[in-house]
């Protein structure tokens, strides 16, 4: 079973399209997934999205019959804050930084102390201005 | 040609690379109070200098030798008492078990090092990607919902500035100018082509001495960063303020850290520095690149004058 962050990559543009459709309409079969998306993409295609988002943890899924009816396992929110969060991790890991230029870095050592003293330090320099 | 001559220079190329960019770590610890003094620029320069003269210098010296076997008299018959560094007769390299295992060992750590490098490029641009198909683009600004609390610039073919809603909801209009001009800064510079081409060349470098000169030259980055983002704002206080601003919002978690963890004194000497104007150094690294351009090349032009007691110096010495 694949993890949210490894399978959280960016989405495709049906997959977005897919997603953007069930956050407004849930639960949904392939046949409305089809119709609601203008008919402009085989059944077969869809069945194979919606599988594929199911897959990566984004729909569920339960039987209706013979079809299944799907739904988003997380509002657009949560999705947007779990994508920001899996993004994050490996750019905050030692490793991945060559690829990024960061304003400030938390310094090891640093507290609260540190802090106040250069606040006054700024604000002293502002009151002389 | 046999594979003991390549090993023969191989080992030549790790140890002028290797000796040099230790030496070279060592110089940049010993100056750095001077170089702080100087100027972010200066510090930065003499930082991407230890990365790249050591490379260029052992590059020149393997040439200079290969050169000499390939142009030279051949001088096995009376030098046998030790393995040769020419193309012919190179196989003597093969019999000694010290050179395969320890040019085995260098092979392996600049393997690994190289596969780290690329994963990290890879994974990162992977999540970089990702951050921008959530992020809401405004100019060259990308906002990226998150109650974490960050700034960075990334992307090499399109670089963009990632601020999360955080940050810019706790700046004031003033601090995110700073913000929005130091990244600029950044870009304009061409900093992350720059990065890694200094971590390609530190690859080969000797082990600790990358850590060493990223380090350094991260840090005077992000002070030229700072002091071009005062020249464009005008005000070094709101400079200084979004620093401290951001460090307050991450300073309960760490554990989280885009590249290294400074000491707080950094932190201390970068607000130091934008308040009371410190010099940007660029004349001073005008000086030390020209110096460190016309000494590397005086270097190179021995190593090609002098290939033969070169050559000679570096078969007693290695084999």
């Amino acid at each position: 079973m694949r993890t949210f962050s490894s399978a959280a990559r960016v989405l495709g543009e049906l997959e977005t399209r897919v997603m953007e459709l069930l956050w407004n309409e849930h639960p949904i079969s392939v046949r409305t997934a089809c119709d609601r998306l203008g008919g402009r993409h085989a059944y077969t295609t869809i069945m194979t999205t919606l599988d594929r988002l199911h897959k990566k943890h984004l729909l569920r899924r339960r039987k209706d019959g013979n079809a299944f009816l799907y739904e988003p396992a997380m509002d657009r929110a949560e999705y947007q804050r779990r994508v920001v969060e899996a993004a994050l991790t490996p750019l905050m890991e030692q490793g991945a930084t060559p690829v990024l230029a960061a304003f400030v870095e938390v310094a090891a050592d640093l507290d609260e102390a540190n802090l106040v003293q250069l606040e006054r330090l700024i604000a002293k320099h502002r009151r002389r201005r | 040609m046999s594979l003991g001559s390549l090993l023969g220079f191989a080992l030549v190329f790790v140890t002028v690379a290797w000796t040099l960019s230790a030496l070279g770590a060592l110089v940049l610890s010993g100056a750095s109070a001077r170089l702080l003094r100087a100027g972010a620029m200066a510090e930065r320069r003499a930082a991407e200098a230890v990365a790249i003269v050591p490379v260029v210098l052992a590059l020149a010296a393997v040439a200079a030798l290969v050169g000499q076997s390939a142009l030279g008299t051949d001088h096995c018959e009376t030098h046998s008492h030790h393995a040769h560094l020419c193309l012919a007769h190179g196989a003597a390299w093969l019999d000694r078990a010290w050179v395969v295992a320890t040019l085995a060992g260098i092979a392996a750590v600049i393997a690994a090092r190289v596969a780290l490098l690329i994963a990290a490029a890879v994974r990162g641009t992977r999540s970089i990607a990702q951050l921008r198909a959530v992020g809401t683009e405004l100019g060259d600004v990308c906002v990226v919902d998150s109650d974490r609390g960050f700034c960075f610039v990334a992307g090499y073919r399109r670089p963009t500035i990632f601020v999360s809603t955080r940050a810019w909801g706790s700046l004031d209009e003033a601090e995110r100018r700073a913000l929005v001009a130091h990244e600029a800064a950044h870009v304009r510079q061409g900093d992350l082509g720059r990065r890694i081409w200094i971590e390609a060349l530190l690859v080969l470098a000797a082990p600790l001495v990358a850590d060493r000169v990223r380090a350094a030259w991260m840090t005077a980055t992000e002070r030229l960063c700072d002091a071009r983002a005062v020249e464009a704002t005008g005000e070094p206080a709101a400079v200084a303020s979004a620093m401290v601003s951001l460090c307050r919002m991450n300073v309960s978690r760490p554990a989280g850290a885009f590249g290294f963890t400074p000491a707080a004194e950094q932190l201390a000497q970068r607000v130091r520095a934008v308040l009371t104007g410190a010099p940007v150094g660029h004349r001073t690294a005008v000086i030390l690149w020209r110096t460190v351009v016309v000494g590397a090349a005086v270097l190179v032009g021995f190593a090609a004058l002098a290939a033969e007691p070169l050559h000679h110096a570096f078969e007693t010495l290695l084999g």
